[in-house]
């Protein structure tokens, strides 16, 4: 079990969500636009189940299925969640404290009910992969806009909506892409697409998005698929039962509510 | 634990079992209704000739949860069959308890397993729950605790909890019994005349029960607790005295006992960057010593218990934790048989392969005093995500000590589990 799961699970519940918002500049720099991506607002607090399912290249399927709350406090914020499935990880939660000051570090707690134990734990790699998905934790928005160059290589439409074509060149040697390459959609600020590339400079994965629509005012991503081109694998990313502005109890986001095996 | 006979209540076994399977296979009876569990197989094999099995057993855990309200009920249960222990095998009810809780305060009664402390696989504060050293340390960790019988209350608030806990009635330890090749006897003379008496226990009396307190802190950046636990010592400590009889033959009886014990303790987590740094410090009241040679009886002395631990977590699916732990015995003589300070190290690594799909881990106990060690090296292997294949080698090894009393127990063993 990976560690650093809520930070996996907090910025994918992020990046499903966007605003309504509309691009009134004309010609909008590369960094503007990731920016515009990235400040984008969203809702007080959010109820979500996430379902994740694994596709190999003989066509197995392995599933995740995980219960998220999140409450926003200023920019800081607190999430919990719990893996429902599968059964083996089934009462695996998380709880997370996360600060926009980066000079303090975000706090987490892992509770795994095999051992009836809540401990905390610590960051790891945002290049690793997250419970065998083809997401890394970089992969799900959090990331700096400044750690990449980025480019606005033109304006194209793709199935029909009109986007940016941003290129974002990593300015760090360690980072596992040398480029990535996002269809920005002009409407509602998310990516329609993306192309991660290797270091080699060849194409690694494709991200494209599904069913995007309006849900409580907010554009909001209801699937998303990640297809690896080089092992022939895929994810897909489901939300369910998404709930904005719920006005979730600060008395959620306790340690002590991991113990007790089900989020209520 | 409440353990029946399969020869005695097979009838009521079968039907609960029936039952079990039944609700086990509608997943979920009611809204409010859940079941999950596994069932396992586990058979391992020693190292050494002859090769015998050392264990050998079927398992089919069950957990049912309901809920209503702000109250819940729990069960667990396992039904197992073992063909090398033969005691073990039956029903066995793990846990059974309602919650009742609130938003600032709840409550949970019945049997249940209560986990403190920072350690890993160490105990300091950690004493509530006993263990259940039927295998040593030679399985999951999880399987070596043991439910008690307890009235638990906490306090809750946003940073910190008050937890207070009562236990009615005294549970000792499992030791291994006569039929488990784990078992161990004192070491005794081989040339005398040996008297295992029946272990002492506390009646069953209010002013034996057992109660505690611990105070936890959740700020940003750190954990801490102040905990405090009046108890007895779960494992009881061999009294051994000589008596010569009528033909002028000596005999040495041996009275395994449990004492009253306090104990305070303090345990601490800090994260700092890819490391979490544990900390934990027992200060224990009245605990009792054997000594070196049989003419001595106990020694009643307090004792400091300390742990100092490092977590790191690299990246690339890695996971390092080590730990070094210090038992040091206070106003100390000569004539006591552990040494003033007791070192133990451990270690334990794993990875992630293969989508994760794949996790190998390896963990190591070492006993710096008698240098003596166990070391348990596994690889999982999820077929399904329901189904995990899992094998693995118990090495022990060492001269004398508490791990190397196991050198001809050294295992290779395979485990097939189903989640549902």
């Amino acid at each position: 079990m990976k560690d650093s799961i809520i930070l996996f699970i907090s910025v994918i519940v992020m990046a499903f969500i966007t605003p309504h918002l509309t691009a009134e500049e004309n010609d909008p720099s590369g960094r503007e636009i990731i920016m515009m991506v990235d400040n984008r607002p969203d809702g007080e607090d959010i109820k979500t189940t996430l379902h994740m399912t694994l596709i190999n290249k003989r066509g197995r399927k392995r599933e995740r299925t995980i219960v998220s709350y999140s409450k926003e406090y200023g920019k800081d914020t607190k999430s919990i969640m719990q893996f429902m499935k599968p059964a083996d990880v089934k009462g695996v939660g998380f709880l997370s404290w996360e600060y926009d000051d980066q000079t303090k570090n975000d706090d987490r707690w892992l509770y795994l009910p095999a051992l009836k134990k809540v401990r905390r734990i610590a960051g790891s790699s945002k290049n690793d992969y997250f419970m065998g998905t083809d997401f890394t934790y970089d992969d799900m928005g959090d990331r700096s806009v400044d750690e990449d160059e980025h480019t606005l290589l033109r304006e194209e439409e793709i199935d029909g909506i009109k986007c940016w074509v941003v290129e974002s060149v990593p300015k760090s040697d360690d980072d596992m892409y040398s480029k990535t390459i996002k269809w920005i959609r002009q409407d509602a600020l998310i990516a329609h697409k993306v192309e991660y590339y290797d270091r080699q400079g060849a194409l690694l994965k494709t991200l494209t998005t599904q069913d995007v629509r309006k849900h409580q005012g907010y554009w909001t991503i209801l699937r998303m698929e990640m297809n690896n081109i080089q092992e022939n694998h895929r994810t897909i990313l489901e939300m369910e039962e998404v709930e904005y502005d719920l006005g979730i109890s600060d008395n959620l986001f306790r340690v002590s509510n991991l113990e007790k095996g089900r989020l209520k | 634990m409440k353990r029946f006979s399969f020869a005695y209540h097979k009838q009521i076994q079968i039907t609960c079992l029936f039952l079990y399977l039944f609700t086990a296979s509608l997943n979920v009876i009611h809204a409010e209704l859940y079941v999950s569990g596994f069932v396992d197989s586990y058979h391992a094999v020693r190292i050494k000739a002859p090769n015998d099995y050392l264990s050998s057993r079927t398992r089919l855990r069950t957990e049912a949860e309901y809920e209503a309200d702000m109250t819940s009920w729990f069960v667990s249960s396992n039904l197992e069959h073992n063909e090398i222990v033969k005691s073990r095998s039956g029903l066995e009810l793990r846990e059974a308890y309602m919650d009742y809780h609130s938003d600032s305060w709840e409550f949970r009664v019945g049997r249940q397993i209560i986990i403190r402390g920072k350690a890993d696989g160490v105990q300091i504060t950690d004493i509530i729950s006993p263990l259940d050293m039927t295998k040593f340390l030679a399985r999951d960790y999880d399987d070596i605790r043991m439910p008690i019988d307890a009235l638990k209350f906490r306090i809750l608030g946003n940073s910190l909890d008050l937890e207070l806990v009562w236990l009615p009635l005294f549970q000792a330890a499992i030791l291994p019994s006569d039929d488990n090749p784990w078992a161990v006897k004192p070491d005794l003379p081989a040339d005398r005349d040996i008297t295992y008496e029946e272990p002492l226990a506390p009646e069953k009396r209010f002013n034996n029960s057992e109660f505690g307190a611990r105070l936890s802190f959740y700020l940003s950046g750190i954990d801490f607790a102040f905990s405090g636990f009046h108890t007895w010592n779960d494992i009881p400590v061999f009294d051994q005295f000589e008596t010569t009889d009528a033909g002028g033959d000596t005999i040495i009886t041996v009275t395994p006992k449990h004492h009253r014990l306090t104990m305070f303790g303090l345990d601490v987590s800090k994260p700092i960057g890819d490391f979490v740094f544990r900390g934990e410090v027992g200060f224990f009241i009245g605990r009792r010593f054997e000594p070196e040679v049989i003419a001595d009886r106990l020694f009643r002395r307090n004792s400091i218990s300390s742990l100092m631990g490092l977590d790191y977590y690299p990246g690339n699916d890695w996971s390092v934790a080590a730990q070094i732990n210090d038992q040091f015995t206070l106003s100390y003589d000569n004539r006591i048989k552990p040494d003033e300070h007791t070192l133990l190290a451990t270690l334990n690594i794993s990875k992630s392969f293969l989508r994760s799909t794949l996790k190998l881990s390896s963990g190591f106990y070492y006993g710096i005093n008698l240098q003596d060690g166990f070391n348990r090296t596994s690889a999982d292997y999820a077929l399904t995500d329901e189904l995990h294949l899992v094998c693995g080698v118990d090495w022990f090894d060492g001269s004398e000590g508490m791990y190397a009393q196991y050198r001809d127990n050294s295992e290779f063993w395979i485990k097939c589990k189903y989640s549902f």
